[in-house]
This record gives C-alpha cells, structure tokens and sequence, in this order.
C-alpha cells in the first residue's frame, strides 16, 4: 500500500515537472503567433492562458509529488533494480511489442499493401504472440477470415472502401 | 396551455418517426450489439459506441440517431452480465453492480440477479427519460439568453466540474487533464482569423478530428489495457431461474425511484459520467436503504441502485448535451460527434431549428430500454457463453475495427495514425491515474472556449454586468474553490498516511 503510495508520488512529481516544461513550450509558441488587432483577440491568446494553467497546476502537481516523497522514489526508480526490472517485466515487454506490431500496421503497411494483406499480417503477428489460440494455423484461418470479413463488410454494407 | 399543446404535438411528430417498424427493428440490433460490447470485459460503453459508429455513416440521420442511441444503451446495461457472472466488470460504470451481483451469482440466483439488473436498468432510463423531457425545453430557454461570455464560462464550468468528479484521482490531475484537452483543440486553422496553430506538419492544419481522437484515447488504450493484464477469468455457469419472485421485485421499489432521480440528476453534470451516478447511488443506498446490513452480501436493492443509476445517467447527460452542446459523459461525447457527422448541431438553437429532436431523442431512449428488458428475457442465458470469447482473439480484432472506425469519417489515412498517437497518449494519461473524461470535454468544448472568450473580450461592454454570467462565474469559482479544498484534503491524508 505505501509502496503504491511513493509510486504514485513519483508519477506525479514526473508528470508535474513534463507539464511545466510543456507549458512554457505552448507559452512560447503562442506568444510567438501573429497579433492582428489586439492581443485578446489573437490567436495566441487563450494558448497562452492554456500554457499557463499547465506551469501553474503542472508546478502545484510536481510538488504535491516531491512533498509525499516522488522525487526521492524516482530517483530510486531510475538508478536502481527496478527500472531494470520494469523494463524486463512482462507486461512492459508485451506492451511495447503490442504498440510496435500497431505502429507498423498503421504506419507502414496500411496505404503500402491492400487492407485485406495488412490487416492478415497484423492479426496473425498478433495471434502467434499472444499465443491466442491452441493450433498457430487456426489463428491463421481467424486472421485472414476476419480481415476479408471486415473488409467486405463495410465496403459492401456500409459503401467504406479501406486502403 | 398553448405551450404544453405546441410540446405535445411535438412528442406526437416525433413518435411517428421513432415508432417507423424500420427504426425499431434498428434500436433491437443495436440494443442487442451494445449488449453483446458491452458484457465483453475491457469494452466499455464508450469504445462501443466509438467502434460502432462506423455503421451508422451511410443511414439517413434517424436510423443513425437510433442506432446510436440503442448502442448506448445496451452497452451501458452490457457491462453488468460479466459484472455479476465474472466479478469483472465489462465497464467501469457496472463496477459497484459487481459488489452485490456477483456474490448473487455465487449463490445460485445469477439469473435472477442478471434480469433484475436488466430490470432496473431499463425502469431507470424509463423515469429518466421522462425528466430529460420536462427539462429540456425549460433549460432550452435558459441556454437561448447566454451570449458568448456565458458560452465560455460555460466550457470552462465543465472541465472544472468534470475534473472534481473523477474517480480515483484529485480534482487537480483532472483539471490538467482537461486543459491538455483544450491545448489539442487549439491545433489547427483558428476560427477568428483562419491562423494556423501547433501545426507541426501539414496534415494539422484542419486539426484533430474528433472521432479519430476519441477511438484512440478509448479503444487503443482499452486494448493495451486489457492485453496487459494476463489474469484468466472462469464463468459461474450455475445461474438458476430468471425471473425474480414478487418480494425481490418489491424491495427494487426505492432504490430504483431514489437512483433514478441520482442517476438523471449527475447525468446532468458536465462529463460526470455513469461511473460516478452508480458509485453516488450505490453509497447513497448503503447508507438508507431498508436492506442496507445485506449490501455487499448479495442483495437486490444494491444491484438495483448501480444499474438503475447508470442506465438513468443517459437520459441525463443528454439535457446539456441537447441543450448547450455539452455532453454529460464520455458516451454522449460520442453520440455528440455522430450527430455532428450527420449534420445534427445540438446548442441553443437546437429546440428552434430542429425543435421535435429531443422528443426523438427521449422516446428512442425509451423504447430502447423496453427492447432490452425483452431481449434479456429470451438471451440472458446464451448472453453469459459471450463472456467466454478469448480476448487475446478478440482485442487485436478490435485494433483492426478501430482503424476503419478511424479511416471512415473522411477516408483519410492520416486520421488513423492521428488515433494511434491518441491511444498512446490515452494509454499513458491512464497509466499515471490522469481521469480521460475532462480530457475528451476540453478536446470536444476547447474551440467553443477559445473563439467566445476572445470574442466576447473584444466586443466591449463590461462583461461581469451580465447576470447570467455572474452566476456562472460564481458556480466556477465554486468548483474551483471545492476541488481545490478536496485536493489540498487529499493531499493532508496521503502526507499523515505517509509520516505515520
């Protein structure tokens, strides 16, 4: 319980601190936009006032954190066994894999090969990782069924021809 | 006279149409298909909504608004058959159902807790949906006098509330949240003077689509979510009779009149949400219900106050929706962008434009949720074998549904990675205990509060003269004030936790 406790000051002191940095960016941005007329009407205004709610709540946020011990346990966090911990466990292991196997589905192949390949591949990458069903060749059969289904689903039900 | 005459026409144009055999027939299949979503655990109402909305593209607007509508409903009553038969919640807002359903079901009466689950959902919505229908036109008049100060006071009000409600977080983590919504509808051509902002690349310039956004924050991160949890689960496949007997039926009474007015009442709310009208409800019913010594034990009125809070929460997020184009949760935040897909604008000039659509709105709910209870009488018990799809099958299946979803509002690519990287930033926002629910309102109010701000600071006139405005600078201020006071209360418990 006191050890989610200092996790969760950590994540604070951490995402306070990501805040404030991000909110002197919008400040600056937004201060740097065009004023037409006058400076309430411009379009920085109201991200500056945005920019600076975040360094404001962003500081209140990171403090909070450091008060109930967040930056002392970051600070264990990033120096000790538990970052190598964290970074070997499992459930960071099968995230990162599970966003890599999107972010090349999305980002490389759909547009690049038909919607039917990409989706297949997408699926049975998936499948055989995940290890979802009890022969590989049936996640196969599911993998490439289910793409031509949605596929021909929504192109001939609902008229949307995917890529 | 002629006022309560003019509305009851209304309510007459607007049954022809939602009684239409073809409108039916789509509330049953999408009753039925938010069923299904629903009860599948890791699928919330919201990501429900977010995938099924790709059907609804090509219908003419009716059919489109009720089949949104039947999904709502179905997937926010779904969410109670893994509840009870699994312990687990199929979404969040069927959490408090699980305290008493599932000792229920341990103890042979799952069926019975199932359909009276059902039940109280749908009387729920029923006593809801007659509140939304008083309501809305007064509150319709109301929103007509507020000028752009107001409008803006009024976005401002939502994030503020919406982030004091949160669960499970301070107001403070919620406030940010909704800010950084607003930041990321700054993104983009402003309406003002057509200027191009925090357009990294060219693809920026027409600025974050909704829709695209939304399935990322709610669908991506669910996948993660639910893909990075392991933990098996086993169905209680014993689940007796159906029907509950006549004095189970009686002790519904209370807490289904009592939570029906909770669940309408924080419906109402800014993005406040079923989770928090079923939790409100649920602690309310176990501080003055007759049954009160037996919550948490297995007992109906418990289960009666979480699903008819719930379900009650529609018809009441609906009324700012309608009214002032606010959503009350993150469902109607979805149904919002649908209805802006097919052209419907809600806001003040909803109930002169388009005056018998919430009449539509409110009857469709209605008939809706007497679907449900019918369809729960023939399939409460093939719905339990649902529970047993695997979800390492089904969650990449969803990836994919997720990127049509995506691609389908404007056939553009771009809007598929743009839900990627939301998904991302949405799997993060929940991994450091940030709330989504102010993050989708700033995203959804963040452009409705910066041209009014801007525009109502440069038209002259002393903007603090407006009574309107007065008030709604108070109720802000009031928020702002409380969520402060519960953040610094937090705060003190964590540090005396935390010294002793």
């Amino acid at each position: 319980m006191e050890e989610k406790k200092n996790r969760n000051a950590a994540k604070d002191f951490f995402c306070g601190i990501l805040l404030v940095l991000f909110g002197i960016y919008v400040i600056i941005d937004s201060l740097n936009m065009k004023v037409y007329n006058t400076f309430l009407d411009a379009p920085g205004f109201f991200p500056t006032i945005i920019g600076g709610v975040l360094v404001v709540l962003g500081a209140v946020l990171a403090f909070i954190g450091f008060k109930l011990g967040g930056a002392k346990e970051l600070k264990e966090v990033c120096n000790g066994a538990f970052l190598k911990q964290f970074i070997t466990s499992d459930s960071t292991i099968r995230v990162v894999i599970l966003v890599a196997m999107m972010v090349v589905y999305i980002y490389v192949l759909l547009g690049r090969v038909h919607f039917i390949i990409a989706t297949s591949i997408y699926l049975i990458a998936n499948f055989l990782y995940l290890k979802a069903t009890k022969q590989w060749w049936l996640g196969i059969i599911i993998a490439v069924a289910m793409s031509v289904i949605v596929f021909y689903a929504f192109k001939l039900g609902f008229g949307i021809t995917m890529p | 006279m002629s006022e309560f005459l003019k509305q009851l026409s209304l309510v007459g144009q607007a049954a022809g149409g939602v009684f239409e055999l073809s409108n039916l027939l789509i509330v049953a299949g999408a009753v039925l298909l938010g069923l299904v979503v629903g009860a599948i655990p890791g699928l919330t109402g919201t990501m429900a909504l977010a995938l099924l909305i790709n059907l609804t593209y090509k219908l003419p607007s009716d059919q489109a608004v009720a089949f949104m509508l039947g999904v709502y409903v179905g997937a926010v009553s779904g969410g109670l058959f893994s509840a009870i038969m699994l312990n687990i919640p199929g979404t969040p807002n069927a959490a408090a159902t699980a305290l008493d359903g599932y000792p229920l079901a341990k103890s042979g009466k799952g069926g019975k807790a199932l359909f009276g689950g059902v039940f109280a959902s749908c009387l729920g919505t029923l006593l809801s949906v007659v509140i939304m229908m008083v309501a809305t036109p007064f509150l319709s008049k109301i929103a007509l006098k507020f000028g752009k100060w107001e409008m803006f006071l009024l976005a401002l009000f939502g994030i503020t509330i919406c982030g004091n409600l949160s669960v499970d977080c301070s107001p403070l983590k919620g406030w940010l949240a909704g800010f950084i919504g607003f930041f990321v509808a700054m993104i983009g051509v402003e309406a003002i003077y057509n200027s191009a902002r925090f357009t990294w690349i060219p693809s920026l310039r027409s600025g974050v689509e909704l829709i695209p956004a939304l399935i990322g924050i709610f669908g991506i991160a669910e996948v993660l979510s639910v893909l990075q949890d392991r933990t098996p689960f086993q169905v209680n496949s014993d689940m007796g009779t159906i029907l509950p007997d006549k004095e189970e039926l009686k002790s519904l009474l209370r807490p289904l009149l009592r939570s029906s007015l909770i669940g309408c009442g924080i419906g109402a709310i800014p993005g406040a949400g079923e989770d928090i009208a079923a939790w409100l409800s649920y602690s309310t019913g176990k501080s003055r219900d007759k049954d009160k010594a037996n919550f948490g034990k297995g007992s109906f009125a418990g289960l009666a106050c979480s699903e008819t809070a719930n379900n009650a929460c529609i018809p009441g997020a609906m009324i700012p929706m309608l009214t002032l184009a606010i959503p009350g949760s993150t469902q109607a935040a979805m149904f919002l962008a649908a209805l802006n897909l097919h052209g419907v604008q809600p806001g003040p000039m909803l109930t002169v434009k388009a005056p018998a659509f919430m009449y539509t709105v409110g009857l469709t709910l209605a008939v809706a949720a007497i679907v449900m209870v019918a369809l729960a009488l023939v399939l409460t018990k093939p719905m339990v074998k649902i529970l047993q799809i695997n979800r390492k099958v089904l969650m990449p299946i969803i990836v994919s549904l997720t990127v049509v979803g995506a691609y389908a509002s404007r056939s553009n690519l771009f809007d598929v990675k743009l839900m990627l990287v939301f998904g991302l930033i949405g799997f993060f926002l929940r991994k450091m205990n940030f709330p989504l629910a102010p993050l989708t309102l700033g995203l959804i109010l963040g452009k409705t509060a910066d041209t009014n701000f801007r525009q109502s600071l440069t038209m002259g006139g002393n903007v603090l003269t407006r009574v309107v405005g007065d008030i709604l600078l108070v109720v802000v201020v009031y928020s702002l004030v409380s969520g402060a006071i519960k953040t610094i209360k937090g705060v003190k418990e964590d540090l005396g936790g935390t010294k002793g």
